[in-house]
């Protein structure tokens, strides 16, 4: 459905995207994640057809964005970051008017423009001034006015930034409730959002690919030990030096909780199960073994990981800020 | 053309929804009002002066409809989600000139009631002070409804405006037993009037289409508009010491090719002047439009 090839685009000197490459096949949700400045909008310009791209190709629904930019834009859907609408339009009237300029015929207008209203939850705001609606309606009417005309390919421009925690909740649900047939590309600088909505990931750091891959994927290839946390109750000097000597268990680091139990943040080797090991030892020596727990990496650890990796070892300081 | 017209009507409803419009419209119809009566009553009853004068106001108001068009657009963002439609820059373009255009001959069908008055002054000469009462009253009722509309937002004004406008037509054409005299004029002045607006419209497009800013939009397009009356004035100070100068401005001043209009000629020259004015700025618009996008 989006087929993206070697993508680069100058901003003067600085190349805002560079060889970008990937593909989003039917149906599927992709999540486009970096920090801010990475190049996400930029690309999501280029797929929409707002801009060219300086190198390379994109393709929506077969069409080329360039080449046949007109016939590619009626099979997609976008909504920008800053979620730019006519304010002084009424959402009913907004939504006509998207759905009329891409094309829907006059008898399947009402149906359009209803289903949209219905599939983003609007309905009861139809005949409200855009302006007049609040920060989560606002989104939801600029996603409607996205999928008015039925497109294939819905391209989200960080479609859960500004919105507070129940917003974004619902916001997540709408978007796996879109899913359908049709292709979600969503970008997000915040990595459990990504980890949350989409179906694969694509990282991109200082307007290159990183990674391509699920989250679940992503977690396990990177992964070079095994963490666990584990909560005892007994001494901690004690414990931490059994433990410590246990084989396979590469570190060990502890600190108190505030009901007098210590948690152990362990780290073992990928080769053996030490999980066994530590709960035993635990037992024999009659202390209380409270909580045992595998921790996955998450993706803030992957994110540094592959930007460290990407990267001269002068500037892992800058991503240390991310 | 579909999207064009789409984009037309889109544009034609937001200066019904807009303070803009009405204020601009408010503002037309008293100023021409006044030089429509000042004439009328002290002298001949005729609508040269009117239409002549018209030039100089245009210059200051039509800019005003322009400047939001695609500075507003550019400004706010949303011309991301315009142009990520399946519309090309020509038929975005084309659609805002057609909206505004339309919303101008909106505002010279708002003056008809004038040359209507004109007739009922020459039906019933002996009365002369009479039609410019019926004028006034007619101009104000009109204004009425158009703040009424204004202040009442939400609800669609479209239906005021028209209640208004039609029961002003109606009492006025009751009023005009008698035929409209001097009609070739009036008709040839109208169709100048709208050509000449339709040019700095144009010109207003453009200027709209160079900045994100309303204000330097407007701006910019008033000193544009303004500076082709200044030539034409200088056309008055150069034709004694250089007489070619003044030919050549003869021929590009908008003002000039103006009066043919109003004195009832219709030369295709005046008309080529205006047509090649507003293709030449949206053709360059739509350049402007294109490179924004490019960077």
């Amino acid at each position: 459905m989006v087929e993206v090839e070697n993508l680069t685009k100058y901003y003067g000197d600085l190349a805002a995207v560079d060889g970008v490459t990937f593909a989003a096949q039917k149906g599927e949700i992709l999540g486009f994640l970096g920090p801010n400045g990475a190049g996400k909008t930029t690309t999501m310009r280029i797929i929409a057809g707002f801009m060219p791209p300086d190198r390379g190709t994109a393709r929506v629904a077969g069409y080329d964005v360039v080449e046949d930019s007109v016939e590619a834009r009626r099979h997609l859907g976008y909504l920008p970051e800053n979620v730019p609408l006519y304010d002084d339009m009424t959402v009913g009237h907004y939504l006509t008017f998207f759905a009329k300029l891409r094309g829907v015929s006059k008898k399947q207008l009402r149906a359009c423009v209803e289903a949209a209203l219905e599939a983003t939850d609007v309905a009861e705001r139809e005949h409200w001034l855009i302006g007049k609606l609040s920060k989560g309606f606002r989104r939801r009417v600029g996603i409607a006015q996205a999928l008015v005309h039925n497109p294939d390919v819905l391209i989200l421009d960080e479609p859960t930034e500004g919105l507070d925690p129940i917003q974004v909740i619902a916001m997540r649900d709408l978007i796996r409730k879109l899913r359908g047939q049709r292709t979600i590309f969503l970008s997000t600088h915040i990595l459990p959002e990504a980890q949350a909505m989409s179906d694969r990931i694509v990282i991109i750091d200082r307007g290159r690919v990183v990674a391509i891959d699920t989250t679940h994927n992503l977690t396990t290839r990177l992964q070079r030990v095994h963490r666990l946390r584990v909560e005892v109750r007994g001494p901690r000097t004690e414990v931490q030096a059994r433990l410590n000597a246990l084989p396979g268990i590469l570190r060990v680091d502890s600190r108190d909780t505030r009901d007098g139990a210590t948690v152990f943040d362990v780290e073992g080797s990928m080769e053996t199960d030490v999980r066994e090991r530590i709960s035993t030892t635990i037992v024999k020596n009659g202390w209380a073994l409270l909580e045992l727990d595998t921790r996955e990496m998450t993706l803030e650890e992957i994110f540094l990981e592959l930007t460290r990796r990407q990267r001269p070892a002068g500037a892992s300081q800058e991503v240390a800020k991310v | 053309m579909k999207a064009v017209l789409t984009i037309a009507e889109r544009e034609i409803r937001s200066y019904f929804t807009s303070p803009v419009g009405f204020v601009v419209l408010a503002g037309f119809l008293l100023i021409t009002g006044f030089f429509f009566y000042v004439p009328l009553a002290l002298e001949h009853g005729t609508l040269r002066p009117m239409v002549q004068n018209t030039t100089v106001y245009l210059t200051f108001l039509l800019p005003a409809l322009t400047m939001r068009l695609l500075a507003e657009e550019k400004k706010t963002g949303t011309i991301e989600i315009l142009m990520t439609s399946p519309v090309t820059e020509a038929q975005a373009v084309l659609g805002k000139f057609l909206g505004v255009c339309a919303f101008y001959v909106v505002m010279l069908v708002a003056t008809l009631q004038f040359p209507l008055v004109l007739s009922v002054a020459r039906a019933t000469s002996g009365t002369p002070i009479f039609p410019g009462y019926v004028g006034i009253i007619i101009l104000v009722g009109t204004l009425t409804t158009a703040v009424m509309a204004a202040v009442t937002p939400g609800n669609r004004p479209l239906p005021w405006v028209a209640a208004g406008f039609a029961l002003a037509l109606v009492i006025v054409t009751i009023l005009a037993i008698g035929k409209l005299p001097e009609s070739g004029p009036v008709i040839t002045g109208y169709l100048g009037l709208f050509l000449l607006g339709a040019s700095f419209l144009a010109v207003g497009l453009l200027c709209s289409a160079l900045t994100r800013n309303q204000i330097v939009a407007y701006v910019v397009g008033l000193v544009l508009l303004l500076g082709m009356l200044i030539v034409d004035w200088m056309s008055d100070w150069v034709r004694r010491s250089v007489p070619w100068i003044a030919e050549v401005i003869s021929y590009i001043s908008v003002r000039q090719h103006l009066e043919n209009f109003a004195k009832g000629v219709i030369d295709t020259r005046d008309i080529f002047l205006y047509v090649s004015l507003m293709v030449l700025c949206l053709a360059l618009t739509v350049r402007a439009v294109a490179t924004t996008r490019w960077k």
